[in-house]
Formats: C-alpha cells, sequence, structure tokens
C-alpha cells in the first residue's frame, strides 16, 4: 500500500496486541482497515453520533484509497478530517488527526498506539527496509558481475583445455609422420570430426528453437497482440481449396519434394530436382476466431503423406504424372523413362495445427479477425508450422537435442581417434 | 597414446556446452521478463480501449436508469480511479473494481426493456463484452507468462543462474472476488430487492 500523499509504501508498524497499522513513514498519516477506528475512539456509537455526515451524501475525492484504488470520499469526523473508502471501509487518517480523535473520543486509557510513536516506528523500519535494499542492489550488482565472472572462468577453462587439446595433439604427433596417403578413409575420418562439431552446433540451435516452443504461451486467437505468437487450432482454406501435387488431395497448404536417380561414374545416387511450398495463405480458426497465415519462409514439422516411386515396371501413378507435367519435369529419358521419386506432405482442412511464428498487422484481405492480424515470417524469431501437438513436439525435439549433444563429440572424438590412429606411424 | 588428446577434446565440447548453456539460460530468463512486461503492456491497452467506452454507456444509460443512480456512479467512480491509479498493481484492482461495477450494471439493466431494445446500448454493451472477453483471454496470457517464468526461475540448475542474475518469482494476476461468487444467486437476491 501507497501512502494517499507522497505514494511512499506504508510500514505496517507491529504490536503484541492489536492488529498492524500503516503508518507513512514520512508522517503524511495512517491507514486503519475497517474496524481499526475502535482501537482509537470509545466505540461506534459515538464514533457515529460524531459524524458530521452521517446523512449527507459523501463528497467524493481524487485520492485513492492505498487498499483497494477506489476513490475516497471526505469523512469528517467532528471538526476532524479524515478520508472513508466506500468500498473497503478503510479509512485514511491525516497526521495529528488520529490524536486528537484519541483525546476527544477515547476509552480515556491510553491507547495501544500512541500516534507519534507509530510515525517514529515506521521511519525506523523504513531506514531498515531501505538499508536492506541497498544491500540488495549491492548486491545485485554484485550478482551480475559474479554471473560476468562465471563466463570468463568458462571462457578460460575452454581456453586452456583448447590448448591442452592442441598440445597434446602436437605431442602425439611430434614422434609421428604421416604413414597413408590422403585416401576415401582419411577424408571420410576427416568429415566425420567436422561433422561432429556441426552437429554439436546444430544441437544448439535445435535447442533454442525447443526452448521458444517451451516458453511462448499459448495465445487464444481472439486476444493476439503483434509479436512473436503461439496459437493452436484447425486448419481452414483462406480462399479456394488447394490440391497435392502429386495425390491432388484437396488441402489448404502443401510442400513437395522431387528426385531423380542419377549415375556418377559408378555410382547412383538420387538428386533433388524439385522442391517447394504453396505460398497461399491459410486460415487457422480455435474456438475466439481465426487468424491467417502467411506460409513463406515457415519451417515445417508436417507428417510425409505420400511417397511416389517408378521403378522398373511400375510406373507413376496418373495423378503424379499430371503434377510431375505441371511442376514441368518430363518423365521421360533419352532412352527410357527417368527414375524418379516424388514425396508429398500437406494441411488437410480441419486439422489441427500448432504455429509458432510472428502476428502482423495487415490489411483487410490478409485478415480474418477484428484486430486485422495475420501471422508471418520475422527475421529475427521462428516460424514454425507442425501438425503436431506441442508436447509431442517439444518430446521429439527433446531426445533429437541430446543426441546431438552427446552424438556430436562421440562422432569427433571416434573419428579423430580413427585418423591419428591410422594415419600417423611412431617415427622409431 | 592419443587417450589425453580425445578426453581433451570431449572436456572441450564439455566446457563450451556449459558456457552455452549459462548464456542460453541467462538470455531465456531476459526473454521471459520482456514477455511479461509485453503481457502486461497488452492489457493495458484493453483496458483503455474499455475505459473508452464507458462515457458512452453511461450517458445513454442516464436517461434510461434514472433510479439507478448508484449503479451508475460506481461505474464512474470506478472509472476515476483507474484514472488515477499509475503502478500495474493499482491499476489491476481499479480494472477489478471497474469489471464488478460493470457486471452489476448489466445485470441491472435487465430491467431495463427500453434500454435493452436500444441500439446504442446495445453496440456499446457488445462492444464492452468483446473487450472483456479479451481482457480475460489476455489476464489469462500474463498468468501463462508469469508461471513459465516462474518454474524456470525455480528449476534445477536454471535455479542456479536465476539467483545469480537476481531474478525472483513474480506473482499472479488475482481472479476479482467478485468474479468467483455464485453470479445467479447475487443476481437472483437483486431482483428479489428489486
Amino acid at each position: 500500500m501507497q501512502c494517499p500523499h507522497c505514494r511512499t509504501c506504508l510500514i505496517e508498524v507491529p504490536s503484541a496486541q492489536s492488529p498492524q497499522i500503516d503508518a507513512c513513514p514520512r508522517r503524511h498519516g495512517v491507514w486503519l482497515d475497517a474496524g481499526e477506528m475502535d482501537l482509537f475512539v470509545d466505540n461506534e456509537t459515538v464514533y457515529k453520533s460524531s459524524t458530521v455526515t452521517g446523512a449527507a451524501v459523501a463528497v467524493q475525492t481524487a485520492t485513492l484509497c492505498p487498499r483497494c484504488a477506489t476513490l475516497l470520499d471526505e469523512h469528517p469526523i467532528g471538526a476532524e478530517g479524515t478520508f472513508a473508502c466506500p468500498s473497503c471501509k478503510g479509512c485514511w487518517v491525516p497526521e495529528g488527526v488520529l490524536t486528537r480523535l484519541h483525546e476527544t473520543y477515547g476509552r480515556g486509557g491510553t491507547s495501544p498506539f500512541e500516534e507519534e510513536a507509530l510515525y517514529v516506528r515506521a521511519a525506523k523500519i523504513q531506514a531498515r527496509q531501505d538499508q536492506r535494499t541497498a544491500m540488495q542492489d549491492v548486491a545485485k550488482q554484485g550478482s551480475s558481475a559474479e554471473l560476468l565472472y562465471w563466463y570468463v572462468i568458462g571462457g578460460l577453462i575452454s581456453l586452456i583445455l583448447g590448448v591442452t587439446t592442441w598440445e597434446s595433439l602436437r605431442r602425439v604427433m611430434a614422434p609421428s609422420h604421416w604413414s597413408g596417403k590422403i585416401d576415401e578413409g582419411f577424408v571420410l575420418l576427416l568429415l566425420g570430426v567436422a561433422g561432429g562439431i556441426a552437429l554439436f552446433v546444430h544441437g544448439f540451435r535445435l535447442n533454442r528453437r525447443k526452448r521458444f516452443i517451451e516458453t511462448t504461451p499459448t495465445s487464444t486467437i481472439r486476444s493476439l497482440a503483434v509479436g512473436l505468437v503461439e496459437v493452436t487450432g484447425k486448419a481452414e482454406p483462406a480462399s479456394a481449396m488447394l490440391n497435392a501435387p502429386f495425390s491432388a488431395m484437396p488441402c489448404v497448404f502443401y510442400y513437395y519434394m522431387v528426385e531423380e536417380r542419377q549415375r556418377h561414374g559408378k555410382e547412383e545416387k538420387w538428386v533433388t530436382i524439385a522442391k517447394g511450398e504453396s505460398s497461399e495463405p491459410f486460415v487457422v480458426r480455435d474456438a475466439t476466431g481465426g487468424v491467417t497465415i502467411l506460409p513463406i519462409g515457415a519451417d515445417l514439422m508436417l507428417e510425409t503423406r505420400g511417397t511416389y516411386q517408378n521403378t522398373g515396371s511400375i510406373e507413376l501413378p496418373p495423378a503424379a504424372e499430371a503434377g510431375l507435367r505441371a511442376l514441368g519435369i518430363e518423365t521421360a529419358g533419352w532412352l527410357s523413362s527417368k527414375t524418379l521419386r516424388c514425396t508429398e506432405g500437406f494441411i488437410l482442412p480441419q486439422e489441427t495445427l500448432y504455429v509458432l511464428g510472428t502476428a502482423h498487422e495487415g490489411d483487410q484481405e490478409q485478415s480474418v479477425n477484428e484486430a486485422r492480424l495475420f501471422i508471418g515470417r520475422h527475421p529475427d524469431e521462428p516460424f514454425l508450422i507442425s501438425d503436431r501437438g506441442e508436447r509431442a513436439l517439444i518430446a521429439r525435439m527433446r531426445w533429437q537435442v541430446w543426441a546431438l549433444y552427446y552424438g556430436g563429440p562421440a562422432l569427433t572424438a571416434a573419428c579423430l581417434w580413427g585418423l591419428l590412429h591410422t594415419s600417423l606411424t611412431a617415427v622409431r | 597414446m592419443y587417450s589425453m588428446t580425445i578426453i581433451g577434446v570431449l572436456l572441450l565440447f564439455g566446457a563450451i556446452g556449459l558456457i552455452a548453456y549459462l548464456v542460453g539460460t541467462y538470455n531465456i530468463f531476459v526473454r521471459l521478463s520482456n514477455q511479461i512486461d509485453k503481457a502486461w503492456s497488452n492489457i493495458d491497452v484493453m483496458l483503455k480501449q474499455r475505459h473508452d467506452e464507458l462515457p458512452k454507456l453511461v450517458e445513454v444509460c442516464n436517461s434510461y436508469m434514472a433510479h439507478e443512480r448508484d449503479t451508475l456512479e460506481a461505474v464512474t467512480k470506478a472509472r476515476s480511479a483507474y484514472d488515477r491509479s499509475m503502478t500495474a498493481d493499482e491499476k489491476a484492482r481499479a480494472e477489478n473494481r471497474l469489471s464488478s461495477a460493470l457486471g452489476t450494471l448489466f445485470a441491472v439493466a435487465e430491467q431495463y426493456p427500453d434500454l435493452k431494445a436500444n441500439q446504442e446500448f446495445v453496440h456499446v454493451q457488445q462492444r464492452i463484452s468483446v473487450l472483456e472477453s479479451t481482457i480475460a483471454d489476455r489476464r489469462e496470457f500474463y498468468n501463462d507468462a508469469v508461471t513459465l517464468y516462474n518454474i524456470r526461475v525455480e528449476q534445477i540448475p536454471a535455479n542456479v543462474v536465476a539467483e545469480q542474475a537476481n531474478y525472483r518469482t513474480r506473482p499472479l494476476l488475482d481472479v476479482p472476488k467478485g468474479d468467483r461468487q455464485d453470479v445467479t444467486l447475487e443476481f437472483a437476491n437483486r431482483i428479489k430487492r428489486a
């Protein structure tokens, strides 16, 4: 609670027998909760009979009740001015008034609180609190510095470990020489070392995305605000329904990939010759409303719905061939038909989606909600569309992150060991 | 022969991982803390919008509800109290009182068929109703944001970073006492009194 005059926090002055009284440490007055006035005046009857405004309309002031933020009413008691809250029935008593009230309407004995003593004790408690706050501020500064200190220590440890590892490597290599030529095995091991490091780094990126999902609360679509948002709801087409490229399934969004079996020397491998996704917006709707999703640039975590491949005598389904023709991909080669593999995924109408992206303000055509918002990509924020639930998504990412955290270093260590073991020969 | 080198490499990965964890955890606290502040600002925007609708509501009600001066005054007072409130805590409490006063006003308005038929009243009532639903959603979002933050602050081992960086748990927005009462019963009593 704050003093209505100076906005300083009121201090609760404790007492062994009575309830705590809230006093302004700067001596502007005290706050009495409902019933606490009885501690200072004889009884309620005297209090009421002396109230000038007994039957009159209360005069509202511009002062806020410290307890419930209602505007206080003027509430004179005899010749003394106090301010009463019509809501919580508490009373603000300016400095000096409490003593005079006690003298005029008191029981004749001493009250559990002398007003002067109240202010003195409040000031002392305030001083102690100020001192504690100052110490906490110092501690806070110290804490930030301490955190920085740990970062520096961690950096130094990494540096020392790096130097030690390098020195260890140098010592291992010093009495040795490269025994073998740079063959395929050597290159594979070297790629393994680099790949392990890349997997480790990718683990951190994935963990960052996982943390974004974990720490962004799900909004109802009605209450969306500009910025990073997380919504779940049923998918709907924004305008006309789309058709998946290879199965012609009616959908609101699709992605596809076309690979061709190609021969390189003695080897054959799949080469991606086309990939893409639909760019038409669609709508996600929950119980409170709908919002347009512009899927361009989104990271998709969607189930693969169909893979079609022509091998030997097995031809592609007619719908897939039509899809390939629409994409401008010929199925016939020079001498025989190409070996193609077509993969597609799509979002069906009324399918439950999870979307993490940035809500932007748009024009009326793009948006379907009253706030004229749509969800799209922002260069500094993640943009994810998934047909899995949030929990399933997090559970899957958790395993991936741990696999990358442990698998990356393990791969690097194993390949480095293999590299040293196979390529170095001791010089005797 | 190469074991020291391999152990060194693994320890290096571990040290880099530890630093990245500390930095990542600290950044999460920064993000969560700002998320809470933003969630409160988003509530405040809606409160202001509702606040701007109130003069129209009181004006249209005044001509029909001359005998309900207390009810109308309660709304006006609650609005004035919101005007005076400065801190988030004061605003939240003033907003609770305003919601309660508006609830009473709409309940009483049920007894005035002419008022219910007034197009302007219907429009303002719908507008306020939509805003109140949005406010309720955003309060829920705010509490979700605070809960996520508080869980992180108290979880092991993130609590070590929170302690070092002086991030403390934050309070949730309270549900107004009036919202916990039995509305049907309260309304029935009011009708009886009328």
